[in-house]
């Protein structure tokens, strides 16, 4: 394996275990409105916007997982989303996506509403619940989830900067 | 100085046996352990003596600072390291201290409640899910804990259910979720409805008693209690209390608020009811408990009105 490919894996497993843990071991305890943020989702769409679609595939499965361990009533929901949604974005950056924060920015915001929106069906087509009750906890945990896409993109962003040239 | 002795020696020799006598009988008189020669002595050098030992003591500072330096800075880190220690060790004592309270509270609750069988568990982390209300504790199936375990606070108050375990891990839906559903009776006139959670009341941190019958009267500050029916959750466990009573979106059926008698947000330990003797007739529920008529939710009537205890 070469040398940049591991410094490349290294650097983002310490990310997302470092995003991990704020998501389930910190910001869990520190609810909003009894939303509480979603972290790993941005992880997994910057590093398919900045490394490209497989890394943002593998990784998503990863982020998905570790998601889906730190919510407890999503069963596999978010590993199957942000690995189509780490693949996705590392697709559209080959062709159509630039690099950048304003490309990070809109890709985790859509990524944000539609994993609300994935995560509100079931109240809204099993059981039955309002969605006059439903939306207002979406929209909460959707803008408390997007004031952590500053904070991601620097990591992220640097993780890949210095080992861009690997690709796979 | 040989002349003056020869020719004074007689002399000098009464003169020092005088003053050696003076001396002796001074001390004799003054029963103070020092005699007139000794305290004008130390009258006098007193102050001299206290400037020397004042230098000699910061000499040796100096020759501290200068050949005992490693000693001191070693002896420093070992003080240190002792701190730590005693500091850790109080944290422990704290925590133990903590768990013995809470023991002891359970010992009174087992006590009153010889038919539970309790483990206690830790709560190791919160669920991040913005769609339910549940949190993971350090017990699984090798602790004995079940599927649908009942799970109280050292009080004896309603905290949830086991809904996932794994060999040393449980996984707890809190009584405010809003797929819970529970059997309950008022405490005070024993009628009986359902606790459920729902969406909506899950993120105030309460639950509601829906099902009430016809004409139910209800205060606020009624006591609210598992029925027991249904077998999963023991019965007589405190849920809360009602702190109000709404009328839901048709206007038709009245429903209570329960505000938890559990403080969800400070909780720490709790404890898994493994096991317990179900006795299945009615005489566990205080007489006059009315059971709702299953499926079907009961409106409140006119009498189902809710006036402030005070």
């Amino acid at each position: 394996m070469a040398k940049d490919t591991l410094k490349r894996i290294i650097s983002h497993a310490v990310i997302v275990l470092v995003a991990y843990l704020l998501q389930a071991a910190f910001f869990s305890g520190l609810k909003v409105g009894g939303a509480a943020p979603l972290i790993l989702p941005l992880v997994a769409v910057g590093i398919g916007l900045f490394d490209g679609g497989l890394w943002g595939g593998i990784w998503g499965i990863v982020c998905g997982l570790l998601c889906d361990v730190s919510l407890t009533d999503s069963g596999s929901l978010f590993t199957v989303y942000l690995a189509i949604a780490g693949f996705f974005t590392g697709f559209l950056s080959e062709f159509v996506l630039a690099r950048g924060f304003p490309s990070f920015f809109t890709v985790s915001l859509v990524t944000l509403v539609i994993a609300a929106l994935l995560q509100l069906a079931g109240p809204f087509f099993y059981h039955g619940a309002p969605l006059s009750v439903l939306w207002k906890p979406a929209l909460i945990q959707v803008v408390y989830s997007a004031l952590f896409i500053l904070p991601v993109y620097y990591p992220v962003h640097r993780a890949t900067r210095s080992t861009r040239r690997v690709r796979i | 100085m040989k002349n003056f002795f020869r020719k004074k020696g007689v002399r000098v020799a009464i003169v020092l046996v005088a003053v050696l006598a003076v001396i002796l009988a001074s001390a004799l008189i003054m029963d103070s352990g020092a005699n007139v020669a000794d305290g004008s002595v130390r009258t006098l050098t007193g102050p001299a003596e206290r400037a020397l030992t004042w230098v000699v003591r910061q000499l040796e500072h100096v020759y501290g600072y200068m050949f005992k330096y490693d000693e001191l800075v070693e002896e420093n880190a070992e003080l240190r390291a002792k701190i730590l220690e005693m500091q850790d060790e109080v944290r422990k004592s704290e925590s133990t201290n903590e768990e013995n309270a809470l023991l002891r509270q359970l010992l009174k609750l087992s006590e009153v409640r010889p038919e539970l069988d309790f483990e206690m568990a830790s709560i190791t982390s919160w669920s991040a899910s913005t769609w339910s209300s549940s949190f993971v504790i350090n017990r699984g199936t090798r602790a004995g804990i079940e599927l649908y375990d009942c799970v109280v606070t050292e009080t004896g108050c309603l905290v949830g259910q086991v809904v996932a375990v794994t060999g040393t891990t449980a996984t707890v839906r809190t009584l405010v979720d809003s797929s819970t559903s529970i059997g309950a009776y008022i405490g005070r006139t024993g009628i009986a409805a359902v606790a459920e959670g729902d969406y909506d009341t899950m993120h105030e941190g309460v639950l509601k008693l829906s099902y009430l019958p016809d004409g139910a009267l209800v205060y606020n500050g009624d006591t609210v209690l598992t029925s027991g029916s249904g077998e999963v959750f023991p019965p007589d466990i405190v849920i809360g209390e009602i702190t109000a009573m709404k009328v839901d979106e048709g206007g038709f059926t009245e429903y209570g608020i329960i505000e938890p008698a559990v403080q969800l947000a400070s909780l720490t330990h709790v404890f898994v009811i493994k096991d317990f003797t179900y006795t299945a007739d009615d005489s566990e529920l205080p007489e006059g408990t009315e059971l709702p008529s299953e499926g079907e939710p009961v409106e409140g009537g006119e009498g189902a009105v809710v006036p402030d205890e005070g």
